[in-house]
């Protein structure tokens, strides 16, 4: 029968149920800047997941894993949003399907963080799984989820990012410490 | 210390460095605001508009100043449980925006009533009288009468302080609070004190004028932010004790257009009306339930679905098998704006709070065409493609190895935005977001498609519709990237 649950509107929220897109906002916008290298860009992609969250909250809340499930969100916002970019830099720019081999090294207006340069010296697909695991703390298997491969390959891919990164920027790795950021 | 550490070290330091700026902060806080309006009202103006008050008299208090301060709160908890009549005016001040007025709160004798303007869309009267409890929503002239709040603590006539007490710890208010209590100044030829509140390691701050004769309050002004915060927002609440109320407050004065909604009755008639699928869908051993189909006369199109409820797919994001991709027999093309789940107060989506029919989820998946032409002509059939993906809002996942194509009949399109249900489904609030979120889908097809005049016309209507809602200016941003694209050489 058609029904409405006993309680409706004044159940008082669990901890669970008081999840907020906006509690995540540093999580997501952390990531994003990672991700793009881009300040303005990074807002723009925060605003739009926290806007299409809002269209399905409740999911949100009801997740185990609320991280996981709104990175997900984020990435797939970033992809969207590298396709626009690409597209808007001409016919001559790779795809986004070549993006997984080569590195997009079109970040406009980087604003000096070693750390964010080093990351964009590397490829897309390599960027994103360093950043998933050491930014947003993932494990092998959950990062695997996301970039839809077998535990083995994530890994696999995670230690050549590794490599990468590392012969990217060799003095940052080896200090481990970021000098003269500008935040 | 090895790479892999250091790379630890280096992102843990980029944490703790980067943070979303503020005016982005403040944006997501507009946004948020304006896309729930509806349930603070309710919180706010429903409980009396009380929260202030509460803030002293909720449940949770405690007293770790003077036994003065005891002894004060005791003093205006008795007040206002002996008080016949109150009247309630909140106002809220934003950084920067005048202030306003939000909501007004009459209480006479275990009657209440609340207007609430929370933009002029969104206005909405609710009257609570005896057992009955009626809504008005002013944007679309509907009212609802039923016990919709069901709320053990508002389900009996009660005092005005219980209206106070109610849902002290929603919001900012949570926890326990210290209060102190100081001399003021007369106010208007009155002796006055102040009780203030504050709690340990937040920045809220509450000062409540209380009449030193009475022992009423007069105003309570509070914020859970810091005034430095971008988030500041200061309420305030102007408290008026024993005034003349009109008892005829609490009859709805109902307009003759005003559509009266009975959400039992209209709940019997959904499920009278859907008692049997027009088509049941399966695919890999998951089952769509086609109930309805609605089309208006601008070719927007509304399946409702009844699915088991929610599974996990193997990326751990709910899906069900629905509606995805639909096209007509005219070979037009129609965009999935949302995927609703009715339920709830105020289009709430909360799992707990829907609508289920045979203890299954319903689902309304709705359309909008690609290409409004207008008028529009009937099709005779639709193309949809069911797919197993996630079942709320816009689709995230989608997995293509359980889908199946359907061919389902077109109804003669009817009068009206929306369905006949909607209303009684209290879709309202979402619904008003349809046409803004059509038009940015069609943007960015445009976009995709490198039209890019067309795709900031489409962004601009979607700023246009945005207008009420929001005040980020995303949309238009999109807009003038399109317009700058289609104008290069």
């Amino acid at each position: 029968m058609l029904e409405r649950s006993g309680e409706i509107g004044w159940k008082r929220e669990t901890t669970q149920e008081k999840l907020d897109p906006s509690d995540y906002l540093d999580e997501i916008y952390r990531y994003a800047y990672a991700r793009l290298g881009s300040r303005e860009e990074a807002e723009d992609v925060s605003m739009e997941v926290i806007q299409t969250l809002c269209r399905f909250r409740s999911e949100i809340s009801t997740k185990e894993a609320p991280s996981l499930y709104l990175i997900g969100v984020t990435r797939r916002k970033i992809a969207d949003y590298l396709r626009r970019r690409t597209r808007q830099r001409g016919p001559k720019t790779i795809s986004l399907d070549e993006s997984h081999l080569k590195s997009l090294t079109v970040v406009p207006d980087m604003d000096g963080s070693p750390l964010i340069e080093a990351l964009n010296l590397i490829p897309e697909l390599q960027r994103d799984v360093i950043v998933l695991k050491y930014l947003s703390g993932f494990s092998t298997e959950e990062i695997a989820k996301l970039i839809g491969k077998s535990p083995q390959a994530a890994n696999s891919l995670l230690q050549r990012s590794r490599e990468s990164l590392i012969k990217a920027a060799p003095d940052l790795l080896a200090k481990g410490e970021i000098q003269g950021t500008k935040r | 210390m090895n790479e892999d550490q250091n790379l630890q070290n280096l992102f843990e330091q980029y944490k703790s460095e980067v943070q979303a700026p503020t005016e982005l902060r403040q944006s997501v806080n507009e946004f948020l605001e304006s896309r729930r309006p509806r349930r603070p009202v309710l919180r706010w103006a429903l409980l009396g508009g009380s929260i202030g008050l509460a803030g002293v008299i909720g449940g949770t208090i405690l007293l770790t100043s003077s036994a003065s301060a005891a002894g004060k709160y005791h003093r205006v908890e008795a007040a206002i449980q002996d008080a016949k009549a109150m009247e309630i005016h909140s106002y809220a001040e934003v950084k920067g925006k005048p202030k306003q007025l939000f909501a007004h709160v009459v209480y006479l004798n275990g009657d209440i009533r609340t207007d609430a303007f929370m933009g002029t869309r969104l206005a909405s009267t609710f009257i609570r009288k005896g057992a009955d409890q009626w809504l008005y929503m002013e944007h679309i002239d509907v009212a609802v009468q039923e016990p919709i709040i069901v709320n053990p603590r508002l389900d009996k006539p009660q005092s005005a302080l219980d209206y106070a007490k109610a849902d002290s710890d929603e919001g900012q208010i949570n926890g326990p609070r210290d209060f102190q209590v100081e001399d003021r100044p007369d106010e208007n030829g009155r002796a006055v004190y102040a009780i203030i509140g504050s709690r340990k390691d937040t920045p809220y701050h509450m000062e409540m004028i209380v009449d030193k004769a009475t022992n009423l309050p007069i105003r309570t002004t509070f914020s859970g932010e810091a005034p430095t915060s971008a988030n500041y927002r200061l309420i305030e609440q102007e408290y008026t004790f024993g005034s003349a109320v009109d008892p005829k407050l609490f009859d709805p004065q109902l307009k003759p257009s005003t559509k009266l909604l009975h959400l039992g009755v209209e709940a019997e008639a959904v499920k009278r009306a859907w008692s049997k699928p027009v088509q049941v869908v399966r695919s890999q051993g998951e089952t769509c339930e086609v109930r309805d189909i609605w089309v208006s006369k601008d070719g927007n199109v509304f399946v409702a679905t009844t699915v088991p409820e929610k599974v996990n797919n193997k990326v751990g994001i709910p899906s069900n098998l629905l509606p995805d991709e639909l096209k007509d027999n005219l070979g037009r093309t129609y965009l999935l704006v949302m995927s609703v789940r009715p339920g709830g107060f105020f289009g709430d989506t909360n799992a707990d709070k829907a609508f289920r029919l045979n203890s299954k989820s319903v689902v309304i998946c709705e359309y909008a065409p690609l290409i409004p032409v207008q008028p529009w002509s009937p099709a005779a059939t639709f193309d949809v493609n069911f797919v197993s993906r996630s079942w709320i809002g816009a689709p995230i996942y989608r997995e293509p190895s359980i889908s199946t194509n359907v061919t389902l009949d077109a109804p003669i399109p009817a009068d009206g935005k929306f369905p006949p249900y909607s209303d009684g489904m209290l879709l309202d609030d979402i619904h008003q977001q349809f046409g803004m979120v059509a038009d940015e889908m069609r943007a960015h097809v445009a976009e995709k498609a490198k039209q890019y005049s067309l795709a900031a016309t489409w962004y601009r209507a979607a700023a246009e519709e945005a207008k009420p809602l929001s005040s980020y200016r995303t949309y238009e941003r999109n807009a003038d990237r399109c317009g700058k694209l289609a104008n290069r050489p």
